[in-house]
């Protein structure tokens, strides 16, 4: 720690001393220390901010002992913290993450706990509660030895519960986070957990003592010079006098938060003090100065492309325009968001958006667009509350409806004008008025147009609102879907249940000793047909079983084995690389068998694949794709008296393997530039022969000959290969079942 | 070369990703955006202007075989692929009659590239499935005649059903003592009626009223 301690004073020291441009740095940076001056320093020159990064990991890589990475790892920590400071989440995470690895190879326990507290602040920024609650108890868990990192990690894990409204375990850790900072007399550190403090009796309703703990809180800071906490806390501070209704002294805070944040020039802190002042203006109605703010905090976040803040300050601008009347520039605003909700491709954003769209124009009396923008919202929406949502379609849609009608009462209004208008072109011209008579009919023509524009638009809206409900129906019918097999399932069990419950009555006859000849034979029939539907379902359990086998073994083994690949490639990745690859190349040779194999088990439960020319055709298929670009020709043929004979699953499953595997055993081992399948019926066996003319001999890696022995035994047929000089051939006898 | 700008529709976000990143290691590509959904489909053709679609069949809330008509109805004629996990899957059919111009297997991943320049080339795939359906949907040339519905041709009727056999372009050419590449051209021209026929069922239907 002593020697840490030195270098982060040299780095200290460097950066305030450091006066090199930052080109000149790059030009000679060898000096892992000198590099990360400048890097500090580049986050005062946001605008060279990537480039920097960017030589900087560049000549990360170049560092080889364990001093350098050492010193490369300090500088990580460091470039990670700022970054993440200005809201840079993503690249944080990036420095983080390299940070990660360096300091699980250097075997650094305080850079690991380091890394993985910030892992847990950056899982924190995206709302990932859960997760962050596991990163910081992990790093907790770890940092015994560190008291300035168990303060903080304390002070991370209260604000997780304090995100997921748990006060009492909020309370609990940012009073052990106190008593640590306290103790190490790290004033910045007080100051944050007063302000945690005040939120916990924010959320609690005490808005006095919220005020009292954040203005103890801003006094610490001061006394610290953390600027970007007193950001924080003064804007946590307006927001509570402006609850309390003190609205000149809110002002008074929140200008102070946003002198604060210009001083640090620091996009996260600037976005935090503009939301404070437009947060102030809309509330004391000044909507017009709450936009000006925003837009600022917009320009803001459009310069570092944070799109999650962007989605969802683009919906406040819109909701804002909407009070201030101006809805066209609602509705841009509504397209901005909708526009980069769409881009993130995150779904929850762009229902959001797409209810806010709903509401806004419910509001302007649009209950059309209202309805459709809310049944788009709906289907964005996965887990919805249904009951809630079908009431608010059915409301809309009442309104909706009413519209309708009275755009019908229009039309109707204007075809009695148009009527009325007749009447008085008529008696014109019986006046000899002609003048007057084709003014009149200038008009119903004007009329009429209207008429027919209303009733399109009207049919129009008719039909989309069909293609809407069409939409929802096919939802609705999934759902009702899962309960027929529900059903399904239940009527499964009473069958089962009934056949307990005759069961146990049989039994019971039997021992009640022999009654009544009547009865007797009538449970006798009653047996036969229990019997009946007993074998039924055996049989219909055995191919589920078949299934479930097929699935267990075959699919199931190799991806077991891609795991285990994929775990050890990992490993082998940096010290093995040539084993590395042939273990990729392994997962993805497996990942394609699995990928045939699943699609061969579909192929064969389908019913319509019952025939063996259906069957012919798939092996056909495969064949030519298989073989045609190896140059092998291949034939495939089959007698016509076989072609409408229909095979069960098992027997359709176990023919097309043994094909496949023929087909590849010619395509890797047998050097042939000719191959011939034939299937043949002879009186009730299926003869099945494949011939090449290669060199192989019927030898492959082992395996593959002998399981389509094995595939042959299990339909009860025999499979045999025999070689030649002209090639090889292989043939089994199937019996058909 | 310009990168053949790619866009991308698949809602399983694992295999989205790794098409994406399988696209991005190929130069040839420029993957302009992946979308787990086609709601915006028009949209995002419009903005995006890709020079070929990928495009899954089987997404929540918005079918793949909608999409393509939707695009189709903007008249936009960007090259479409469709991306499936099942071969006999009666969508496939659909979408090559509403304007889908090639189709592709799921578990052919490894040929998507290969798919994707086809298209663009104007290349067309046929397997035993669809062209069972195909047989079934146009009318062969001998039976009556109907200005309004373009018939297959014996050559094009012949070529169909060595497919539903099973049997490759080059073994069809094998059999029919014509190229390859002839058996091609004529796989363009079903497509193309294909696609007539079901505007001219289409538009029937709708002046109709069937």
């Amino acid at each position: 720690m002593k020697n840490l301690n030195k270098i982060l004073l040299f780095v200290v020291f460097m950066t305030s001393f450091s006066n090199s441009s930052i080109s000149q740095a790059v030009a000679k940076n060898t000096n892992v220390t000198e590099r990360y001056a400048f890097s500090d320093k580049a986050k005062v020159l946001s605008t060279h901010f990537s480039d920097t990064v960017k030589d900087f990991s560049y000549n990360l890589f170049k560092s080889k002992t364990t001093k350098e990475k050492l010193k490369d790892a300090i500088a990580l920590d460091k470039l990670s913290e700022e970054t993440f400071k200005k809201g840079l989440i993503d690249d944080a995470e990036k420095h983080n993450a390299m940070l990660y690895s360096l300091s699980t190879k250097l075997n650094d326990s305080f850079f690991i706990i380091s890394a993985k507290n910030r892992e847990g602040l950056i899982d924190l920024e995206r709302g990932k509660n859960k997760e962050a609650e596991n990163k910081f108890t992990e790093a907790l868990a770890m940092s015994k030895r560190f008291p300035t990192k168990t303060a903080e990690i304390n002070s991370n894990l209260g604000s997780v519960f304090l995100a997921i409204g748990d006060k009492d375990q909020a309370s609990k850790y940012f009073f052990k986070a106190l008593e640590l900072y306290e103790k190490q007399n790290n004033l910045s550190g007080i100051g944050e957990i007063y302000s945690n403090i005040a939120s916990v009796h924010y959320l609690l309703g005490k808005v006095d003592k919220a005020i009292e703990y954040q203005k103890k809180g801003i006094e610490v800071r001061e006394l610290a010079g953390d600027k970007s906490g007193l950001v924080i806390a003064n804007n946590n501070l307006s927001q509570l006098y402006l609850l309390k209704g003190n609205v000149s002294q809110s002002l008074i805070q929140i200008k102070q938060a946003v002198a604060y944040a210009e001083e640090l020039n620091n996009p996260k802190s600037l976005g935090v003090a503009y939301g404070g002042m437009t947060t102030y203006y809309s509330y004391t109605g000044k909507f017009s100065e709450a936009l000006l703010w925003q837009k600022k905090a917009m320009e803001l976040y459009e310069k570092i492309d944070d799109k999650q803040q962007l989605s969802r300050l683009y919906v406040s601008a819109a909701n804002l325009s909407n009070a201030m009347k101006d809805s066209i520039l609602a509705v841009s605003y509504f397209d901005k968001a909708l526009e980069i909700s769409k881009a993130m491709a995150n779904k929850e954003n762009v229902g959001n958006v797409y209810e806010k769209m709903s509401n806004f124009y419910n509001h302007h009396n649009d209950h059309k667009k209202a309805l459709k923008l809310y049944k788009t919202f709906i289907l964005y929406k996965d887990s919805i509350n249904a009951k809630s949502n079908l009431s608010k379609i059915e409301e809309l849609q009442m309104q909706y409806n009413t519209e309708k009608k009275d755009n019908q009462i229009q039309s109707l209004q204007i075809e009695q004008k148009i009527k009325a208008l007749q009447l008085e072109k008529q008696n014109a011209l019986i006046d000899g008025n002609e003048l007057l008579a084709k003014k009149k009919e200038a008009e119903i023509a004007l009329l009429s147009k209207e008429s027919i524009v209303l009733k399109q638009a009207s049919e129009l809206q008719t039909l989309q609102i069909t293609q809407q409900e069409e939409q929802l129906d096919k939802q609705q019918l999934l759902a009702k879907n899962v309960q027929q097999e529900l059903r399904i399932n239940q009527n499964e069990k009473l069958i089962k249940e009934k056949e307990l419950s005759v069961q146990k009555r049989v039994k019971n006859f039997l021992v009640g000793g022999l009654f009544l000849i009547l009865l007797s034979s009538a449970l006798f029939i009653n047996r036969y047909q229990l019997k009946k539907k007993l074998e039924q379902q055996t049989a219909l359990l055995e191919i589920r079983n078949n299934i479930s086998k097929d699935l267990h073994d075959e699919i199931g083994s190799t991806l077991t084995s891609i795991s285990i690949l994929s775990n050890v490639s990992e490993l082998a990745l940096e010290k093995q690389p040539t084993q590395a690859k042939e273990m990729i190349h392994q997962i993805a040779m497996q990942s394609k068998t699995i990928q045939q194999n699943m699609s061969d088990i579909v192929w064969s439960i389908r019913t319509e694949n019952e025939s063996v020319e259906n069957l012919t055709t798939r092996i056909r298929e495969y064949a030519a794709q298989t073989l045609e670009p190896l140059n092998i020709h291949s034939s495939i043929s089959m007698d016509e008296n076989i072609l409408t004979q229909k095979l069960p699953m098992r027997y359709r499953k176990e023919i097309l393997l043994i094909c496949k595997e023929a087909i590849n055993n010619i395509a890797k081992h047998s050097g042939a530039n000719k191959a011939a399948l034939v299937i043949k019926k002879v009186k009730q066996d299926i003869i099945l022969s494949i011939d090449d003319n290669g060199s192989w001999k019927g030898i492959s890696s082992g395996t593959g000959t002998k399981s389509m022995k094995e595939r042959a035994a299990s339909i009860l047929g025999k499979l045999d290969i025999s070689s030649t000089i002209s090639g090889t051939s292989i043939n089994a006898i199937i019996p058909i079942p | 070369m310009m990168a053949i700008k790619v866009l991308i529709y698949e809602d399983n976000n694992s295999l989205r990703t790794s098409i994406q990143t399988l696209l991005q290691w190929d130069t040839a590509f420029d993957v302009i955006a992946a979308m787990p959904d086609a709601i915006c489909v028009q949209q995002d053709v419009e903005t995006l202007q890709p020079d070929v679609i990928l495009m899954d069949i089987d997404m929540p809330q918005s079918n793949g075989v909608d999409a393509v008509k939707s695009i189709r109805r903007k008249m936009l004629e960007t090259p479409v692929v469709m991306f499936t996990v099942f071969e006999d899957d009666e969508n496939i059919f659909n979408a090559i009659r509403s304007g889908a111009n090639g189709y592709l297997l799921k578990k052919n991943f490894d040929q998507i590239p290969a798919a994707l320049k086809d298209v663009l080339d104007g290349g067309a795939p046929m397997t035993s499935s669809v062209a069972k359906r195909v047989l079934n949907f146009i009318p062969k040339s001998n039976t009556e005649s109907n200005a309004e519905i373009e018939s297959l041709s014996k050559r094009e009727a012949e070529i169909l059903e060595y497919i539903t056999k099973g049997y490759s372009y080059k073994m069809i050419g094998e059999q029919l003592f014509i190229a390859t590449e002839t058996v091609r051209t004529h796989i363009k021209k079903i497509y193309k009626k294909l696609q007539v026929n079901s505007a001219t069922e289409a538009v029937y239907k709708f002046t109709h009223g069937t």
